[in-house]
């Protein structure tokens, strides 16, 4: 091939930054994200975005939930998946299936809370703040979901309701605690950049942060400190 | 809004989005500016798909004509031309975009230098061609000229790029004079 043509097909490699996509999207639609794309560890959401069942889906988005509650180091976490796991039994079709699919999730744990754990330990705010919106907006999801199944199935036993109800709970606590914690990441990342020397656009994008968190606007907020982590000096 | 038009939007989002962003880097050389310019262009076909009904006869061209015009405004409003060298501007990316980065330095620079410095549309046909391997025919409704024009156009945009790449002189002229447009 022409060696003209060959460097021409190769600039196809240029692609933008997974996070910064994911979040302009959100930005854009004003509505959860697809869970596309992994901020912190690839198999981390591929496993979450196949989901065997649909019922076993609302005890996936429970594993996540559990372990993002490890990771945000919540002490007052009274749900026990293994017990729910140990209690349910084979009453009707749908627990029949929520069983078969919890034998795979329950296996999956581990990489659920390594991957969480890993972000843990980054030392990154920009990918902190964004992979804690990212679960944020898991924690959503999972509530219209439940309310989704709940709904959509008669026949599910009172015992899987109940779990069900305890996941939506849960779900509501992280986003809580979601929002707490990107509060306190903002306020430090916040003083942080402003010691740093910024672009005249990014001056401009701090301000509008430091504006829209005083108005109460947490998200906008984030969103637009995001944008500017990548080319602080 | 629907949902219904959120997630039809998404997917023209998720459809185009790395294919915009490619366009307007390799126009601007700065991934800064492609993420800026990138997202006012999603914005302004959020916009305009809301008000037409959710609907948008020819995404592509659409996007790509936003895309232009705020590539243009933006060379045309630049306050400030500050020239440095190009050894001295490093290209930050993040972990995961690495690799990408690196290969991209080493294979495309000279090629993007050199291809923003042709006309404007040849540089778009070598792009949409040979970049994003679209077709002539449906570049010739991007450009709203006849197939056979467009080939003609392609022919002549890769004379005109393989001279500039193959002058000696042409990466020192574009050591002294390339610059960041702040």
């Amino acid at each position: 091939m022409d060696r003209v043509i060959s460097q021409l097909k190769s600039l196809k490699a240029i692609k933008p930054a997974k996070d910064w996509a994911v979040l302009v999207k959100k930005d854009l639609l004003f509505e959860p994200i697809e869970l596309k794309e992994n901020l912190a560890k690839e198999s981390f959401f591929a496993f979450f975005a196949k989901p065997a069942f649909v019922i076993s889906s609302a005890v996936l988005i429970g594993c996540l939930i559990m372990g993002s509650l490890a990771y945000f180091g919540l002490q007052k976490s009274n749900y026990d998946l293994q017990a729910y796991i140990d209690s349910l039994t084979p009453q009707n079709e749908q627990n029949k299936v929520a069983m078969a699919g919890l034998a795979d999730i329950q296996s999956k744990m581990d990489e659920v809370k390594t991957a969480l754990e890993a972000l843990k330990e980054s030392n990154n705010p920009r990918q902190v703040l964004a992979a804690a919106e990212v679960v944020k907006a898991t924690a959503k999801n999972s509530r219209t979901a439940i309310e989704q199944i709940k709904n959509s199935s008669s026949d599910l036993s009172k015992q899987t309701l109940a779990s069900l109800t305890k996941i939506k709970e849960a779900s509501v606590e992280l986003e809580t605690t979601s929002t707490d914690l990107q509060i306190e990441m903002f306020k430090s990342y916040l003083a942080e950049l402003e010691t740093k020397t910024l672009s005249l656009s990014d001056q401009e994008r701090l301000a509008s942060a430091e504006e829209y968190f005083n108005k109460g606007q947490v998200d906008e907020a984030i969103l637009l400190l995001i944008k500017i982590g990548e080319t602080a000096k | 809004m629907s949902e219904k038009a959120n997630k039809k939007f998404a997917k023209i989002y998720d459809k185009h989005i790395d294919q915009i962003y490619r366009f307007v880097f390799i126009k601007t050389g700065s991934k800064e500016t492609a993420e800026d310019l990138t997202s006012q262009v999603f914005v302004k076909g959020w916009r305009k798909f809301k008000a037409q009904g959710n609907d948008i006869k020819n995404v592509s061209a659409y996007l790509y004509q936003i895309a232009r015009a705020e590539i243009a405004n933006f060379y045309r409003d630049a306050a400030k031309f500050q020239i440095v060298s190009t050894g001295a501007v490093e290209i930050q990316d993040n972990q995961d975009d690495l690799e990408m980065t690196q290969e991209i330095n080493f294979m495309g620079q000279d090629m993007q230098k050199a291809l923003r410095t042709i006309e404007e549309d040849l540089q778009n046909i070598l792009i949409w061609h040979y970049v994003e391997g679209l077709a002539f025919k449906e570049i010739s409704k991007f450009l709203n000229r006849p197939e056979g024009t467009v080939r003609v156009m392609a022919h002549r945009a890769l004379k005109e790029l393989r001279e500039k790449l193959a002058d000696p002189t042409f990466g020192q002229s574009q050591e002294a004079d390339s610059g960041e447009l702040l």
